[in-house]
């Protein structure tokens, strides 16, 4: 489904990115793990389709297509998605407006015809309910007065309402307390599909305890160093990542 | 200082003028008069005028206008879904006085009759506006509402004001709004134009009494080549609540001074606006709020959009007086810049005489935020539809404060039309 290539990508002359290959399958589940400044929201910003980086070397590949090529509302048009860490405010738009023209944009992108108003209201309720997000904020502007976790749960609540085949999901843990979490990682798991793949970026293993992962890559100084099951997870929480770049520099 | 400037017709024929007036009024006009021929005219020269030019408006026009026949205009004036007691003005003049329990309205002729006279209007202090001295001097029409104590007005009264005069007519209409004790009532002061280059000078006088409560809408909503100035006068009493929204969405050159004061404790004022202007409009708004009283409060919230040559001028001074305690006065100015040739000059002032005061200010020149438009992106929206959904934002979060929904609605509706205008040539461009 999405296959990166050999990517080097830079940001004002500094190299982020030395080359990253990643292989994600339609069903799977990927954490990206890494310490800060390793790359793991660079790789995400970059698929979701952030400019502001150089590509380099290497390639974006979405089903085959040229992922670099494209701009950014068609990424999601394709379904690509990300959840992003600090979610913008757009004061004066409501949020069920926003999630409307969205799933349209979408939809027509797709020719497809736009949602029945009345449906589409109804479907993003009962995905808020799921989410524990207060119907309340469906109607204010996105974002404006959100609290972190709320904030947190809007991102999901649009990652269900676009039902994308690739979701990005960029320290969507952080700021959450524990109940937050869960309820997250409910919603994540609720999209787990056979056609889905979804790559967590997390900083902590703790996500990774409700969104069980099949595979976790450790990202680090802009290259993957180390490709493991949901126990490298556990490993890393014990040990923390010094090791790993030991053994790295021996290997 | 005398100005050396071309003296306008308005300032030469007044003593022709003033001959046909009634005797009593004459000594305030005078004066106002003569506080506008030694150097009150405003000129560039002036700081409040520094950016724009009343001249082409009042130069070589004469304050009456000619007695206008009732038109169909007032049709536009219709807001769909508002049950409003209406009164109708053409060129400042009220056309008919509608019958409302516990509301006494006078009409004020060319004679203003010692009662009905401003309160203000024999005070000799030096900082009138100049505005206001224009409308003292000239002013033959208006009319003054009282909202007798205790009294729940349960519609609002809407001010059709119907300017039809052309170019020959620098009309000076004046309003005085008088509140009682604990009195509440909801105002659309409503601006369209039905002729070319007309030009209007209102002055409008609020009076809160303790506890009283006024929800007040300016709407500018005037044809491409009107001028309009507003001078707005408002004095808050104790425990009395006023809120000002004032949206101008059309006219050539709109000019609006507004002058309020929390005179008394736990006083509330809440000032908000929005413009949206395109082609060559002119639209100058300058504010003063003056905390005059402990325990009061102010918000001042004003946003413009400006696209191709137009030009926006946002004045906005909050005073703290000495000895006023206890005072919490915010100020916010946010504007869009759509093309390079638009232009606001922002000039926020706060002057706080005592050290018990939370005070705010804050003004934002820009364009569109590209990290909320990368984020409507990310979900699938283009570009296009992205600019505007932010765009439709920036305004709307001003509008969609105002809780008198069927009034929302129509200038939700006014401004999607300017704005759909401005994305639309975007586009072909």
């Amino acid at each position: 489904m999405l296959s990166v290539k050999g990517l080097k990508a830079s940001v004002g002359g500094t190299e982020i990115l030395r080359g990253v290959d990643l292989e994600i399958r339609p069903g799977e589940v990927h954490a990206i793990m890494g310490p800060n400044g390793s790359g793991k929201s660079t790789l995400s910003q970059i698929i979701c389709g952030r400019q502001d980086y150089d590509v380099t070397e290497g390639e974006v590949r979405f089903e085959g297509e040229d992922l670099l090529q494209l701009p950014v509302e068609e990424r999601a048009a394709r379904g690509i998605f990300l959840g992003f860490q600090y979610p913008i405010e757009i004061p004066g738009v409501s949020n069920t407006y926003f999630l409307r023209a969205a799933v349209n944009a979408v939809r027509a992108a797709r020719g497809e015809e736009e949602m029945d108003a009345a449906d589409f209201l109804r479907h993003v309720r009962a995905k808020a309910k799921l989410l524990e997000l207060d119907l309340a904020l469906l109607s204010r502007p996105v974002n404006v007065g959100f609290s972190g976790g709320e904030k947190k749960r809007n991102e999901i609540l649009q990652m269900m309402i676009l039902e994308p085949k690739l979701a990005l999901l960029d320290e969507t843990d952080s700021g959450l307390d524990i109940d937050a979490l869960r309820v997250v990682a409910e919603g994540v798991n609720a999209l787990r599909s056979a056609e889905r793949a979804i790559v967590v970026v997390t900083h902590y293993q703790r996500l990774l305890d409700y969104i069980v992962p099949d595979y976790v890559h450790v990202l680090s100084a802009g290259r993957i160093i180390k490709t493991g099951g949901k126990e490298l997870a556990l490993e890393l929480e014990e040990r923390g990542y010094g090791w790993l770049l030991e053994e790295k520099l021996q290997a | 200082m005398r100005t050396t400037l071309t003296t306008p017709s308005l300032l030469e024929g007044f003593e022709a003028w003033l001959a046909g007036r009634p005797e009593r009024d004459q000594p305030h006009r005078r004066e106002a008069h003569a506080l506008l021929r030694d150097g009150g005219y405003p000129t560039r020269r002036h700081e409040e005028w520094r950016f724009t030019a009343l001249g082409p408006w009042a130069e070589s026009r004469s304050p009456s206008a000619p007695s206008t026949v009732a038109t169909a205009g007032f049709r536009a004036f219709d807001v769909e879904g508002l049950e409003a007691i209406d009164l109708e003005f053409i060129d400042g003049r009220l056309a008919s006085v509608p019958e409302i329990p516990g509301v006494k309205i006078v009409v004020l002729g060319s004679d203003l009759g010692p009662e009905e006279r401003p309160a203000n209007s024999s005070d000799s202090r030096g900082d009138v506006p100049a505005l206001e001295l224009l409308n003292r001097a000239w002013s033959d029409r208006g009319v003054l509402v009282e909202v007798e104590p205790g009294v729940k007005v349960n519609h609002p009264l809407h001010f059709r004001f119907l300017s039809a005069a052309g170019s020959s007519t620098f009309t000076q209409p004046r309003v005085h709004l008088r509140l009682g004790r604990s009195s509440e009532v909801k105002v659309l002061e409503h601006h369209r134009s039905a002729g070319e280059s007309t030009a209007t000078n209102l002055h409008f006088e609020v009076e809160l009494e303790e506890g009283a409560r006024l929800e007040h809408v300016q709407l500018t909503l005037l044809g491409d080549s009107a001028a309009h100035a507003t001078n707005l006068r408002a004095e808050v009493g104790r425990d009395a609540t006023y809120s000002h929204w004032n949206f101008v969405l059309g006219g050539r050159w709109v000019r609006d001074d507004l002058h309020c004061r929390l005179a008394g404790e736990h006083s509330e004022m809440r000032l908000m606006g929005l413009a949206v202007a395109g082609g060559e409009q002119m639209i100058d708004t300058h504010t003063r709020v003056e905390h005059g009283a402990e325990h009061a409060r102010s918000i001042e919230e004003y946003r413009h959009v400006v696209d191709d040559q137009a030009r926006v001028v946002f004045a906005g001074r909050v005073v703290v007086e000495a000895q006023v305690r206890d005072s919490d006065a915010r100020q916010t100015n946010a504007n869009l810049l759509l093309s390079p040739d638009a232009r606001v000059n922002a000039l926020p002032q706060l002057e706080i005489y005592n050290d018990d005061v939370k005070a705010s200010h804050g003004s934002s020149m820009g364009q569109l935020d590209e990290e909320a438009l990368f984020y409507l992106r990310s979900r699938g929206i283009d570009e296009a539809t992205a600019r505007g959904l932010l765009l439709w934002g920036f305004a709307n979060s001003v509008v969609e404060q105002l809780e008198w929904p069927a009034l929302a609605q129509l200038i939700q509706h006014e401004v999607q039309g300017h704005l759909g205008e401005i994305l639309s040539l975007e586009e072909e461009s």
